[in-house]
């Protein structure tokens, strides 16, 4: 029962995150929808974990814990591999930016060639 | 001809100032060096060289480094465009040997093959197995794809579009020389290793940095 608990509690608290930064306006409605799916299935799934017994079993896992499991990692993997190209587009703008900087601030020196 | 030779340094201080001197004996083109957010005195040093002097104000790695050469060498309308390593692994005389070669092509590596048993053990196995990769994924087999020594037409300079921002810069210059159907060479040169330079380059670290790089991005 405590785990359950802590389950429903910690994912409330989490959903409200996502909430509070969708309203600051730091998460696209993309990802608000990607996040709030995550917590409410958690919370889905903690009620009442025969909810997703069909779901699991039309894909072929018999048990609905399994689904969860493998359906957490893969989310996992999914939003690493966006963070990834996050920080790829950082480090490419970043660049740009120093770059700039660097031949604004900078010129190329002509040798002196004697006559 | 309107030639820029481009150093990209990073902290190369103890040896910065007599790689210039040996490269203003024996050319007359611009030199320029791209610091690259280095934290000793390189930048100082290049400009009381009075050469060309661009900073980067943090350490953006090698790719960026050299891409920062092709820009200034795009802006300046330059015909040519030499890289060479800042750690004085090169010799100076090497660059007519590119020049000539660039007659005949787009752009020219320069193997290093003169003096190759002074390069440590380590850095040959390296080098020989990115050779090996770079050409399993890019279809381009080079005798030295992390060679430093690299001349460019206008050409090339204008169509090679850089994204890696380290080590891994040198597989993708050949990867877009092959994807911009640019004429590549290859010509043999020296490679002078002191203790500073055997310190310094790809180390087999970066080797494997490189390799995943390349499988991630599938070009660099």
């Amino acid at each position: 029962m405590f785990v359950e608990v802590l389950g429903i509690l910690f994912s409330v608290f989490a959903l409200s995150r996502v909430i509070l930064r969708f309203r600051e306006g730091r998460l696209s409605w993309g990802m608000m929808l990607l996040w709030s799916i995550a917590w409410l299935s958690v919370i889905a799934f903690v009620l009442t974990p025969t909810s997703f017994e069909a779901l699991s079993k039309a894909i072929g896992i018999q048990r609905p814990l399994d689904f969860m499991l493998i359906a957490g990692v893969l989310l996992a993997y999914y939003l690493t591999f966006r963070v990834y190209i996050y920080l790829e587009e950082l480090r490419s703008d970043l660049g740009k930016v120093v770059r700039e900087v660097a031949l604004e601030g900078g010129r190329v020196r002509k040798k002196r060639r004697s006559a | 001809m309107k030639t820029l030779i481009v150093l990209p340094a990073y902290n190369e201080a103890p040896v910065l100032g007599r790689t210039l001197v040996l490269l203003r004996e024996s050319t007359d083109a611009d030199i320029l060096v791209v610091d690259d957010g280095s934290v000793d005195a390189t930048g100082r040093i290049a400009r009381r060289m009075r050469v060309g002097v661009v900073r980067h104000v943090v350490n953006m790695g090698l790719g960026a480094a050299i891409k920062t050469g092709f820009e200034a060498a795009k802006r300046g309308g330059y015909d040519v465009m030499v890289t060479f390593d800042a750690d004085g692994q090169h010799d100076p005389g090497d660059i007519k040997v590119l020049l000539k070669a660039l007659r005949g092509a787009d752009v020219v590596i320069g193997a290093r093959t003169r003096g190759i048993e002074n390069m440590p053990f380590l850095k040959r196995v390296g080098n020989f197995a990115l050779n090996m990769l770079t050409g399993l994924f890019f279809g381009i087999f080079s005798s030295d794809s992390q060679s430093g020594l690299r001349a460019f037409n206008r050409i090339a300079i204008e169509s090679i579009s850089i994204r890696a921002s380290k080590y891994e810069v040198s597989s993708e210059i050949l990867y877009e020389a092959r994807r911009n159907g640019l004429r590549l060479r290859e010509v043999p040169v020296e490679v002078i290793y002191s203790e500073h330079s055997k310190a310094r380059g790809t180390k087999v670290s970066d080797g494997f940095k490189i390799f995943w790089r390349m499988i991630l991005h599938q070009r660099c």
